[in-house]
This record gives structure tokens, C-alpha cells and sequence, in this order.
């Protein structure tokens, strides 16, 4: 089990770290790049936003709510703020969010 | 965003599968026109959401709109891919390389799939738009002509949920939030089916 929040852009989160908890606000800042392989499985613990200015790089990610009984809006779910023409999101799962994806303006 | 750089992602129960979100009127749908919305359409399947798509074109936040210069001349093209199915069962579209300039206006094209369909199967799809009045209050009418509904007559174990909600939003300024929504999907004597939702984004140029 990992934990996760705050910065994600320069990481890069394998299979072998799950579940990866997200217990707090993250976010890929502009410049910097977010990757998480496929298999990855990252669990928000709580009303969490994964903010996206930077690039990121999903391959085959599952995000999920961890709740026994788990309901849309457990989680804030992706926001899109900046969409950086490098990145991708492929294969992935998004569940129980109150936005699965939240496009801003000029992505 | 690009053609596939969002693709092939299971969305499922979400409040809202995709919000489009801030875009200050079809302009700023320029990124998003033959890029993002082909982008997010490709492959993608939203399924048991409780919105499928939202679309923030009133402009109460963004202090932008929809419609604004834009004719009233349509022109339609499918720039949608999708490849899988909650079933396995995919398919595909064309005319992804069609997307040129379109910037002002939009459809929306619902196809509900991956059901096999039987004999009394009801269903019924619309969109649906929101008006957030001053007060902040917000209701919701159908878009007339997109109401979709019927009860399956043919009995084919083969056969796909196939329903087509063709949405023609035409947004004009002070417009509201655009859902599409599939209020029912009744399966006689099966209970209820999970939605699972293809879309067809058909956008619409000048």
C-alpha cells in the first residue's frame, strides 16, 4: 500500500504499490509528468480532486472508490485544467467520482 | 487534445461521466473541436453514471456563450471511435480525418449499446437541458425532438441495444447545461439493464 497526494508530476506509480491510497488533493503542475503503469489501482480515501496541468501518462489505471459500498461522489475525480499534447489517458477505469473526467476550458 | 489521447476508458458510476466545463462559447471549443471532442470520444465507454455528459454553455460562469456569430448552417460529421463494449461487442465508426473547422454548434449522437435486446424490452433516451435562472435554481426540459422511446419488438439474442438519441442542442446565448441522459431503460419481466452508453459526438460547423 501507498500513499499519495500533493505533487504527482515526477512520479511514476507501478502495480507493485497497490493499492495506491490517495489521502489528500494532488495535482500534475505544468512541466512536470505523471505516470502510472497499467494495473495501478489508486483508491482516494476521501473527497479528493486530481488537478492536471502537467502531462500525464495512464495506461490501464483504475481509479475506485476503497468504500464497501461505494456511490458516485466518494471522490472529486479528474480535473483537466491544462491538457498538455504529450499526454494521454488509455485503458483507464474511473468509478464513484462526481466528475469522472472535468474538462476546463482550453484543454 | 487530439484524436486518441483520451480513449478506451471505462467511465462508470460517476455523478457526471464527462464535463465539458468553463468554455467561454464555441470558440473556445476550437481546442476542443476535431481534438478534444474526438479526443474523449474515442473508444471511450460511459456506463452507469447518473449524468452521461454535462456541458457548461450558459456562460454564468464563464461569462461567455454559445451561438454567437455562428449561422444556422449544419453540417454533420461522426468523429467518433468507439472499439469496445461492456459486452466485448464493438464497433467502429469513420470520418475521423473529416473534422475540419467546426466551432459553433453541436449534436449529439447516444447510442445505447451492448444490451441484448428482447422482445417487450422498453427503452427510452433524451437529452436534457438546464437552465441555472438567477436565482440559481436550475430545471431541467427535454430538448424537444430527442425524446426516444419505444418497446423493442424483435426478439434476437444476437442483437444489440441500438438506440440512437440524436440531440440537436442548438445553444444560443443564456443557455443552460446540456445532459444526455437515459431516463430508462425497462427491461419487462429482466428488471433494469446497466446504461452503457457509446457516443457519437457529431459537431457542427458553420
Amino acid at each position: 500500500m501507498t500513499d499519495i497526494s500533493g505533487e504527482l508530476g515526477g512520479m511514476t506509480l507501478t502495480p507493485a504499490g497497490n493499492p495506491h491510497q490517495l489521502i489528500g488533493d494532488a495535482q500534475v503542475s505544468s512541466g512536470l509528468t505523471f505516470t502510472s503503469q497499467a494495473g495501478v489501482v489508486i483508491k482516494p480515501t476521501g473527497y479528493f480532486k486530481i488537478t492536471v496541468n502537467g502531462i500525464v501518462l495512464l495506461d490501464g489505471t483504475e481509479f475506485s472508490s476503497p468504500q464497501a459500498d461505494p456511490v458516485p461522489g466518494d471522490w472529486y475525480g479528474i480535473e483537466i485544467e491544462t491538457w498538455d499534447p504529450l499526454g494521454h489517458i488509455e485503458d483507464c477505469t474511473i468509478r464513484h467520482a462526481t466528475w469522472g473526467l472535468h474538462i476546463k476550458e482550453g484543454s | 487534445m487530439t484524436v486518441g489521447q483520451i480513449q478506451r476508458n471505462y467511465i462508470q458510476q460517476n455523478s457526471v461521466g464527462i464535463g465539458f466545463y468553463g468554455y467561454s462559447g464555441w470558440s473556445g471549443w476550437s481546442g476542443w473541436s476535431g481534438a478534444g471532442g474526438a479526443g474523449l470520444a474515442a473508444g471511450n465507454v460511459l456506463w452507469q453514471n447518473s449524468k452521461l455528459l454535462f456541458f457548461d454553455v450558459n456562460g454564468f460562469y464563464t461569462y461567455g456563450y454559445i451561438g454567437a456569430g455562428g449561422s444556422t448552417a449544419w453540417d454533420f460529421q461522426p468523429i467518433c471511435d468507439n472499439t469496445k463494449s461492456p459486452n466485448g461487442v464493438g464497433y467502429s465508426s469513420s470520418a475521423l480525418d473529416a473534422i475540419t473547422g467546426y466551432t459553433t454548434k453541436m449534436k449529439i449522437n447516444a447510442v445505447l449499446r451492448g444490451v441484448v435486446a428482447q422482445s417487450g424490452d422498453f427503452f427510452a433516451m433524451r437529452i436534457v437541458k438546464y437552465i441555472m435562472t438567477s436565482s440559481n435554481s436550475v430545471y431541467g426540459t427535454p430538448v424537444a425532438g430527442t425524446d426516444c422511446s419505444g418497446v423493442w419488438t424483435e426478439t434476437n439474442a444476437d442483437m444489440q441495444g441500438d438506440i440512437i438519441v440524436e440531440g440537436a442542442p442548438v445553444a444560443v446565448p443564456g443557455d443552460g447545461y446540456y445532459f444526455v441522459d437515459v431516463w430508462d431503460y425497462h427491461v419487462y419481466n429482466r428488471g433494469l439493464v446497466p446504461h452503457a452508453i457509446f457516443l457519437d459526438f457529431v459537431k457542427v460547423k458553420d
